[in-house]
C-alpha cells in the first residue's frame, strides 16, 4: 500500500489528508504550531499511523507523495521576517518601491477606505538606506540609452554587501524588454557574493510597470531565506522518519511546484491558502463535469468566493497583499469580512452585521471564552442550527444561554424584537450581504450567476450556503465531503505547475485590414519557444519526464488607447499568420462577450501586452474513489429538533442526520441538517439534496430567485 | 439644502433587517454600476484613474447610495437631476425608458469633459427614482484637444455644451442628436463607447432596482430610500451637536486666469450652529476673465468632496450629508460665475480650493473638539498641474494623452501622524498613478528621474506629506505639443494649521537646447537635469501650448502637504529621520526645524540653544493688543481645546483662549491673532520650493510669553488677519 498526503498549515488549524491506493480519504485537523509548523503536521502524520496501525516511520516510509501548503510566507511578510534586503535599481527610481503608484496609503482599507485619519503607508520591506541606484538606461524598445557602468554597479554590491544585507534584489527600468544590465549585475553579485540570495527581474516577474514589478522581486528575495530554511526544516523531519517520496509545495498560481523550487519562488507561496480550496474544487468539478463554479470558503472571520470558468479558475496577474501589489498569476479570491465571528451591533435604530470580527478569540459569546457582542455562530445557536452539544464533533461545548443573554440584550431588547428574530435578522442580513458578494463575483467578469453551480466549505460556509447559494441565483449548492479540509485536499490532488510570462509590446496601426500583416509571426514563435523551454526546464525533475508535461499559450490583447485586456489562448506548435489572425478574431469575440456587445474597438487597432505559458505535469497520486451505492436510497434521521428558518418564519421540525449513515445515492428533503465531524450542512424548507457518489451533498434550491421582469424602458442601442 | 422629504411617497414600517438587507443590497447595484461602466468605457482616465461617479437616486432626485470613486462627480449628478427635472419635467417631458445627457457646467457638469447620463426609473408608470452615471469624457470638443483651453475666456470657446437632452426616448436612441452630440468630439468612437458605458451601469441599476420592487414592493422601496437618507441625516445632525457652535473661516488664493497673473482669493465663512452648516462665499473675488472659475456645480461639488470624508468617513454616502449645508454663493463671484463665463479649469483650480477651504473650517472644527480633534487635518496640495500632450508619438502616429502623475503630491498633516507622502487627491479614495514604463510605451518621452522631492512638505511639529517630482526629455519624436496649467506656483495653497507651515509651491523649468544626446552618446546617464548644459526656462502658471524639441527637458515637482503645530516642536531624532530619508535637505531642515546636525547626528546642545534662541526672538515679534496681567493670575476653568496648543478657558464669567504655556492670550470673541507677537516671514523662509507673489505676504504668530508658534497665514499684502475661528456661546 502506498500512501498520498496532502497537508495544509493555516493561522489556527493543520489540516491533512491521507489518500490510499485505493482512493480511500481520511481527514485530519491539528493546532497548528506557529513557532515551527512542522510539529503540528507530524502530530497530524502520527495520527494518521495511529488509524492505519502503523508506526510513524512504516507509514512515512509509505508515503510516496508529500504536498504540503502553508501561510508561513504570508505570515514572515505580515510580520516583517523577512532578512535584510538590498535593491539595485535605475539611477533616477529608487523611489519607486517607496512611492507604490501613491496605493499603500490605502490597499487593504476595505470598509474603511473613506477614514483618512487612520491611513498610514506600509513599513517599507527595503529601507531607503539599502536602496542603490546605478546609472544605466533602457528604452521601451529595449534599445539601450546609457550602458550599464559596471564599475558602479560594483561598488553599489560592495557597499550593500558592507551594509550586511542578506539577499539582493535588482530591478532595472524596462529590464523585461532587454535585461542585458540585469545579467550584468548578476553576473558582479555572484562574483562579489556567490552563496547571497538573489533575485532579478527579469527573470522573476518579466513584466510592464515598473513598481509591481520590483515589489514582486523584493519580496522574493526578501522571503526567501526564510521559505528556504522553513522547507529544509519540514524536509529533515521528514526525511529522518524515512520520507522517500516526492516533495511538493503549493503556490498561489493554480498547483504544486518541487519543494527545492519553492525555495527561489517565495513570493508565489504569498495568499497560497485560499488557492488550495479552488483547486480542490477545479479538481472536483472536473470529475462532476460541472464546467462554471463559484468557490465559496467561509471560515471565522472572512467569506473566501473564487470562480471557475470552463473548468479553469480564475487566475489574477495583479495581487495585493498586505499593501504591496505584485506581479504573479494567482487564482482570483475576493473576500469580504463576514464569517461566524463577524459581529452584530445596532446603531441608531439600524442592525449591521460585520465586518468586525471576534476571531478565533475570544469568538464569539457561545464558546464561552470571554467574548461579549453577540456574532453569526451565536446567531446559530440561538436558532437550533448548531447543535451545543454536538459543535466539532462534541469537542467543544456551545454555551446558548449566553449566546441568548447577549443577542437579547444587545439587538433585540433595542430594536424591540424577540431574541429569535433578533437572531434571524443576522442570518438574513449576513447571508444576503454574500449572496451580494457572489453575484457580483460572476458579473464582474461578464458572466450570470445562474449558469453556475455554488460549491460551499470552510467549518461555517455549509450552514449558511443553503441560503445565500439560493438567494444569489445559482443552479446547484454543493457542500464536498472534503468540506473542513478543502485546501488540504487541493493540495494532495494539485498537478505541478509553472508559469512563465513575457510583456512584449506589438501593435497593429490604427484602421489595419490583417493583423498578421503587422504582428510577426517569427516573433510570436520566438518568445514561445524560450518560454516554453524556460517551463520546461524547471518542469523535468525526477519524478516528471518530457512525454507528461502539458503546455497552453495564453496571449494578452488590448484595443489600443483602452485599459481592458483580455487573455486568449493560442495553439501549440509552429504558428503561422493563419493562426494570428484567428487569435485576434477570437480576442474581438472575447472582448464583445466580456465587456459587451459593442465595446470592440477594432479601428483604434491592436496591441499585444504579453505572452504567457503554463506547464502542467501530473504527479503520481491516487484519485477519491467512487462509493457505490448499496442502500435503499433512504436516510436514517438520528434524531429530530426545532430549528428556525427565516423562509418560514417560524421553528419547523427538523431531521438531523449523521454524515456516517449517509450513503450515495440518498435524498434528504429539506428541513434538514446534515451533522459533520467539523460542519454542519443545512438544507432549507422546500429544498432536497443527494448525496452523490463522492459523498458530496447537493442541495438543488427551490427558486427563491427575483422575477426576472423584462424592463420595459431598456432598448437596443446600436452605435 | 434640499427638500428631503419625499412628497407623495406612501411610507410603510421596514423592519431593521430587511432595511439591513437592501441598504446592502443598493450599495452593491451601486458597485455593479461601477464595475460595468469601467468594462464598458475601457478608457484609462475612467478604467484605471478612475475619474468617474454613479448614484442611485429616489424619485424627487435625492441620492441614495453613490460609488467610491471620485466624490464630486456625484456631487454633481445631483444638480444635473435638478436641471432635469426642472427643465424637462413639462417638456419634453419625462418618460419611462427614457435617459438625459448633460455636460453643460450651468446645468450640472463640473466642467464641459464631465459628462454625465441620467435615467428616470419607471414602475407600473409612476416615476419612483433615478439613475445616474459621470465620467471624464477625453474630448467634448472646443479650441484645443481635451477641450481645456487655457486662452478661452467664453464658455462658447471651451467645448460642445449640452443642457439636459433626451438622449433616450421611450429605450430608443435619438440617432440623429447622437450624431449631432458625437460629431463635435475630436475621439468619436471614445465619446460613444463612453456614453454606452454610462447608459448600462444605468440599465444595471435600472433592472435591480425595478427587481427589488417587485419582490419587496414599492412602499417598502421608497422607506428604504428615504431611511437610508435618514440614517446619514441622524448621524451628521447627532455628529454637529457633539462640535462647537462658532464660525470658521478659510481663505485661499489662486494666481493667474488663463489671461493674466492675477491674484484671487476665495473665502470660506463656516457658520456651524448646533446641526446646522452654512458654507458663506460671499467675500471672495469676482469672476475671472478667463477659464479659472468655477460654477454653482462645481461649487456644490467642492463642498461634497470636502464634506464627505472629513465628516461623514463612517457614515453611508448620500443626500443626508448635505442635508444640513446652506450656501451662500453670489452669482458673479470666482465660484459661482455668471454665465457666459469660462470655466473649463473649474475642477482642478476653483472647485479644487473649494475643497480645501472647505476642509480647513471644518478642520478648524473639529479641531476645537476634544473628541474629534485627532479626525482634523492640514491641507493637502491645493491643486493639480495639469499636462496634456499632444502631437506624433513614437509609431509615429497622431496621438494625445494627459499626465496623472500630479496626483502624487503631498497630505496634510494631523495632530497625531505626518501627512502621507505623495498622499494625493482628498477627493478619490482609492488613487494611483500610471508605472513610468506605462508613459514611456505610449507617450514619446523618457523620464530622468521621478522620486520623492525633497524640500516639498510643509514643516510642522507634524509635517506634511512630500511631493513627487519627475524629469523627462522628448524621445523618439520630431514634434510634441504640450499644455501646462496651474494655479499654486506663486501660492503654498497647502496650508498648515497651528503654526504648521505650507507646503511648497509647484516648481516647473524647461531645459532648452541641452547637450543630453552627446551626454547619451557619451554613455553617461543624466539623472538630473541641472547638470545639463541648457537655456533654462521657467514657465508660468498657464503658458498655453509650449513646443517641445529633441533634447529639451521638462522637469516639475508640486505641492506637498501643509504641516501641523509649531516645526521647532519636532522631535529632533524625527527632522533627522527626515533628512537622511530625502525629505529635507540638511540646511532646509536646520533652518525650518532650528535643529543642529553634526556628522550625521543631531547635536542635542546646540539644538536645544538654537530652539531656544528662536522662542527667545518670537518673544519679541511685535503684539497689537494685550490682556490686563492682572488677568493671569484668575482661576480658570478649562472648557475645550482650539487645535492641540491653545484652550478655551473661563475665567469668571468670560471665556479667553490659553496657551499651552497657560499665558491667557485674548478674549475668545476675538481674533486672537491681535494678541499674539507677529512678524512677516520670507518665502525662503519656509523652505527652498516656496514662491510668493507679488501681491501676497506671510506672517507668523507667536505666544509672546514663550515663543510657541500659534499661527501661520500667508495673505494679501496689507489685509487684515483672517479670524480663524469665533466660537458661539463657547
Amino acid at each position: 500500500m502506498k500512501y498520498f498526503v496532502g497537508t495544509d498549515t493555516g493561522g489556527t488549524f493543520t489540516d491533512t489528508i491521507v489518500m490510499d491506493d485505493n482512493g480511500h480519504l481520511r481527514m485530519y485537523k491539528t493546532h497548528t504550531t506557529p513557532h515551527d509548523r512542522s510539529i503540528g503536521i507530524m502530530k497530524a502524520i502520527g495520527l494518521a499511523a495511529q488509524d492505519l496501525g502503523l508506526t510513524e516511520t512504516a507509514f512515512i516510509e509509505k508515503v510516496s507523495y508529500f504536498g504540503h501548503g502553508s501561510t508561513a510566507a504570508t505570515n514572515a511578510f505580515i510580520e516583517r521576517k523577512g532578512v535584510r534586503t538590498g535593491l539595485i535599481t535605475t539611477e533616477g527610481f529608487g523611489d519607486t518601491m517607496l512611492i507604490q503608484r501613491t496605493m499603500g496609503q490605502w490597499a487593504g482599507l476595505g470598509d474603511q477606505l473613506t477614514h483618512y485619519s487612520i491611513r498610514k503607508l506600509p513599513d517599507p520591506i527595503i529601507p531607503k538606506q539599502l536602496i542603490a541606484e546605478v546609472p544605466e538606461r533602457i528604452d521601451y524598445k529595449g534599445a539601450v540609452i546609457v550602458s550599464l557602468d559596471e564599475l558602479k554597479a560594483r561598488q553599489v554590491v560592495r557597499r550593500l554587501l558592507e551594509q550586511g544585507v542578506e539577499a539582493i534584489a535588482v530591478s532595472l527600468l524596462w529590464s523585461f524588454a532587454n535585461p542585458v544590465h540585469e545579467q550584468l549585475i548578476k553576473k558582479i553579485v555572484k562574483e562579489e557574493a556567490p552563496g547571497i540570495f538573489l533575485s532579478i527581474s527579469s527573470e522573476t516577474a518579466p513584466v510592464l510597470g515598473e513598481y509591481e514589478r520590483t515589489a514582486t522581486t523584493a519580496i522574493n528575495a526578501y522571503l526567501g531565506p526564510s521559505i528556504d530554511s522553513y522547507v529544509t526544516n519540514l524536509e529533515d523531519k521528514l526525511k529522518a522518519k524515512g520520507f522517500n517520496g516526492i516533495f511538493t509545495i503549493m503556490n498561489s498560481n493554480g498547483g504544486v511546484i518541487p519543494a527545492d523550487e519553492a525555495r527561489e519562488a517565495a513570493v508565489s507561496l504569498l495568499t497560497s491558502g485560499p488557492a488550495g480550496g479552488v483547486l480542490a474544487s477545479v479538481h472536483l468539478a472536473g470529475k462532476l463535469g460541472y464546467p462554471n463554479v463559484i468557490t465559496s470558503d467561509m471560515g471565522g472571520t472572512s467569506f473566501d468566493v473564487g470562480l471557475i470558468i470552463d473548468g479553469k479558475p480564475i487566475v489574477s496577474n495583479n495581487s495585493e497583499v498586505e499593501s504591496y501589489h505584485i506581479v504573479q498569476p494567482m487564482v482570483k479570491v475576493t473576500a469580504i469580512g463576514a464569517g461566524g465571528g463577524s459581529i452584530a451591533y445596532v446603531e441608531n435604530g439600524h442592525l449591521f452585521v460585520g465586518p468586525k470580527s471576534a476571531g478565533a478569540v475570544p469568538g464569539p459569546v457561545c464558546y464561552d471564552q470571554g467574548g461579549t457582542e453577540p456574532t453569526i455562530t451565536d446567531a446559530d445557536v440561538v436558532l437550533g442550527i448548531i447543535d451545543p452539544d454536538h459543535f466539532l464533533g462534541g469537542k467543544m461545548k456551545l454555551n446558548k444561554e449566553k449566546a441568548e443573554e447577549a443577542i437579547r440584550t444587545k439587538i433585540a431588547e433595542p430594536l424591540g424584537m424577540t431574541v429569535v428574530e433578533a437572531a434571524a435578522g443576522i442570518r438574513t442580513i449576513s447571508d444576503n450581504r454574500m449572496a451580494d458578494l457572489l453575484r457580483q463575483a460572476t458579473i464582474s467578469q461578464g458572466h450570470d450567476p445562474r449558469d453556475f453551480v455554488l460549491f460551499a466549505y470552510g467549518g461555517a460556509g455549509p450552514a449558511h450556503s443553503y441560503s445565500f447559494g439560493a438567494e444569489s441565483g445559482v443552479k446547484a449548492i454543493l457542500v464536498p465531503y472534503t468540506a473542513t479540509v478543502h485546501s488540504a485536499y487541493g493540495i494532495g490532488t494539485s498537478d505541478i505547475h509553472r508559469s512563465y510570462y513575457l510583456s512584449k509590446r506589438m501593435q497593429t496601426p490604427a484602421m489595419f485590414q490583417v493583423a498578421s500583416d503587422h504582428l510577426s509571426v517569427s516573433e510570436f514563435n520566438g518568445v514561445f519557444e524560450q518560454l516554453e523551454e524556460k517551463c520546461e526546464k524547471t518542469l523535468l525533475n525526477d519524478f516528471v519526464t518530457k512525454e507528461n508535461v502539458r503546455f497552453s499559450r495564453l496571449v494578452d490583447l488590448r484595443f489600443r488607447g483602452q485599459f481592458n485586456q483580455v487573455s486568449v489562448e493560442i495553439e501549440g506548435g509552429e504558428l503561422t499568420a493563419i493562426h494570428i489572425n484567428d487569435l485576434v478574431a477570437r480576442f474581438e469575440q472575447k472582448y464583445e462577450e466580456r465587456y459587451g456587445n459593442g465595446t470592440g474597438y477594432r479601428e483604434a487597432g491592436i496591441e499585444i501586452t504579453g505572452f504567457r505559458v503554463h506547464g502542467k505535469a501530473p504527479v503520481p497520486k491516487a484519485a477519491i474513489s467512487k462509493k457505490l451505492s448499496n442502500s435503499d436510497g433512504k436516510a436514517a434521521p438520528r434524531s429530530e429538533r426545532y430549528v428556525y428558518f427565516h423562509e418560514v418564519d417560524d421553528f419547523m421540525t427538523t431531521y438531523i442526520y449523521n454524515e456516517e449513515d449517509l450513503e450515495a445515492g440518498m435524498e434528504i428533503t429539506g428541513p434538514a441538517i446534515i451533522e459533520h465531524p467539523g460542519t454542519t450542512i443545512v438544507i432549507g424548507p422546500k429544498q432536497k439534496a443527494t448525496i452523490d457518489e463522492y459523498l458530496n451533498t447537493v442541495i438543488l434550491p427551490e427558486a427563491v430567485l427575483l422575477n426576472d421582469k423584462q424592463i420595459q424602458s431598456e432598448g437596443e442601442m446600436v452605435h | 439644502m434640499k427638500q428631503i422629504v419625499e412628497k407623495g411617497v406612501e411610507r410603510v414600517s421596514v423592519d431593521p433587517v430587511t432595511f439591513e438587507v437592501l441598504r446592502n443590497r443598493l450599495m452593491a447595484i451601486s458597485e455593479e454600476m461601477s464595475i460595468n461602466l469601467q468594462a464598458v468605457s475601457g478608457s484609462p482616465i475612467v478604467v484605471e484613474a478612475a475619474d468617474f461617479n454613479v448614484g442611485i437616486f429616489s424619485a424627487n432626485g435625492n441620492l441614495v447610495t453613490m460609488g467610491k470613486t471620485v466624490i464630486a462627480h456625484t456631487g454633481s449628478l445631483v444638480k444635473m437631476l435638478e436641471h432635469i427635472i426642472a427643465d424637462c419635467s413639462l417638456d419634453p417631458g419625462i418618460e419611462e425608458g427614457d435617459m438625459f445627457v448633460v455636460n453643460s457646467p450651468y446645468k450640472g457638469a463640473l466642467h464641459a469633459p464631465d459628462m454625465g447620463v441620467l435615467a428616470p426609473i419607471f414602475y407600473e408608470g409612476e416615476r419612483i427614482g433615478w439613475a445616474g452615471a459621470c465620467l471624464h469624457q477625453l474630448d467634448v470638443g472646443g479650441m484645443v484637444f481635451g477641450s481645456l483651453a487655457s486662452s478661452a475666456t467664453e464658455v462658447y470657446q471651451e467645448s460642445m455644451i449640452i443642457p439636459p437632452v433626451k438622449i433616450i426616448e421611450r429605450g430608443k436612441l435619438r440617432k440623429d442628436v447622437w450624431n449631432m452630440i458625437s460629431g463635435m468630439s475630436r475621439l468619436p468612437k471614445n465619446f460613444t463607447l463612453d456614453f454606452r458605458a454610462m447608459t448600462s451601469a444605468n440599465k444595471v441599476a435600472l433592472k435591480q432596482v425595478l427587481q427589488l420592487v417587485d419582490r419587496y414592493s414599492l412602499p417598502t422601496i421608497n422607506t428604504v430610500f428615504e431611511d437610508i437618507i435618514q440614517l446619514t441625516k441622524d448621524k451628521i445632525a447627532l455628529r454637529l451637536r457633539q462640535l462647537p457652535d462658532g464660525v470658521y473661516r478659510a481663505r485661499n488664493y489662486l494666481d493667474h486666469d488663463g489671461q493674466s497673473n492675477r491674484l484671487y482669493h476665495i473665502a470660506l465663512s463656516l457658520t456651524k450652529k448646533s446641526d446646522k452648516l452654512t458654507f458663506d462665499f460671499s467675500e471672495s473675488s469676482e469672476q475671472t476673465p478667463g477659464f479659472a472659475n468655477c460654477t454653482e456645480s462645481a461649487l456644490v461639488g467642492g463642498i461634497f468632496s470636502g464634506l464627505l470624508p472629513l465628516l461623514a468617513y463612517d457614515i453611508p454616502w448620500n443626500d443626508g450629508v448635505l442635508d444640513p449645508v446652506e450656501i451662500i454663493a453670489p452669482e458673479g463671484i470666482i465660484c459661482n460665475a455668471k454665465w457666459p463665463a469660462a470655466v473649463g479649469h473649474a475642477t482642478l483650480s476653483v472647485m479644487w480650493l473649494v475643497e480645501s477651504l472647505v476642509v480647513e473650517a471644518i478642520s478648524k472644527m473639529l479641531a476645537s473638539s476634544d473628541q474629534y480633534l485627532s479626525e482634523a487635518h492640514s491641507s493637502y496640495f491645493g491643486g493639480a498641474d495639469l499636462l496634456n500632450v499632444a502631437g506624433l508619438n513614437q509609431y509615429k502616429e497622431p496621438f494625445g494623452n494627459t499626465f496623472t502623475e500630479q496626483m502624487a503630491s503631498g497630505a496634510g498633516a494631523y495632530d497625531h501622524r505626518d501627512g502621507i507622502d505623495a498622499g494625493g487627491c482628498h477627493h478619490i479614495p482609492a488613487q494611483k498613478i500610471p508605472n513610468v514604463e506605462t508613459m514611456e510605451s505610449g507617450t514619446p518621452v523618457l523620464y530622468l528621474y521621478r522620486r520623492y522631492m525633497e524640500d516639498t512638505a510643509g514643516a510642522g511639529r507634524n509635517r506634511g506629506g512630500m511631493s513627487l517630482g519627475s524629469a523627462f526629455v522628448v524621445h523618439d519624436t520630431p514634434s510634441l505639443m504640450g499644455i501646462p496649467m496651474a494655479h499654486g506656483l506663486e501660492v503654498p495653497n497647502a496650508f498648515g494649521l497651528w503654526g504648521g507651515k505650507p507646503g511648497s509651491c509647484i516648481v516647473r523649468s524647461m531645459y532648452r537646447e541641452t547637450n543630453i544626446q552627446n551626454k547619451f552618446a557619451a554613455q553617461e546617464w543624466v539623472a538630473d537635469p541641472s547638470q545639463l548644459n541648457a537655456k533654462k526656462e521657467s514657465l508660468s502658471a498657464k503658458p498655453g501650448p509650449i513646443f517641445f524639441q529633441p533634447g529639451d527637458v521638462f522637469e516639475w515637482s508640486w505641492q506637498g502637504g501643509g504641516g501641523w503645530g509649531d516645526s521647532i516642536d519636532r522631535e529632533p531624532e524625527r527632522v533627522l529621520n527626515d533628512v537622511n530619508n530625502g525629505v529635507y535637505q540638511k540646511e532646509t531642515a536646520e533652518n525650518l526645524f532650528k535643529v543642529v546636525i553634526s556628522k550625521g547626528q543631531i547635536n542635542q546642545e546646540a539644538t536645544q540653544k538654537a530652539r531656544e534662541e528662536k522662542r527667545r526672538e518670537r518673544k519679541t515679534y511685535e503684539v497689537a493688543k494685550f490682556l490686563p496681567s492682572s488677568l493671569q493670575n484668575d482661576n480658570r476653568i478649562v472648557l475645550g481645546p482650539i487645535g492641540d496648543t491653545l484652550e478655551r478657558v473661563q475665567v469668571s464669567n468670560t471665556v479667553y483662549v490659553q496657551c499651552g504655556c497657560k499665558q491667557l492670550l485674548a478674549p475668545a470673541n476675538e481674533n486672537i491673532k491681535e494678541y499674539l507677537g507677529v512678524k512677516a516671514i520670507a518665502a525662503e523662509d519656509i523652505g527652498t520650493r516656496v514662491k510668493l507673489h507679488e501681491e501676497l505676504e506671510m506672517h507668523e504668530y507667536a505666544c509672546p510669553s514663550c515663543g510657541l508658534a500659534h499661527f501661520t497665514e500667508v495673505k494679501r499684502k496689507g489685509t487684515a488677519p483672517l479670524h480663524d475661528i469665533k466660537l458661539i456661546d463657547y
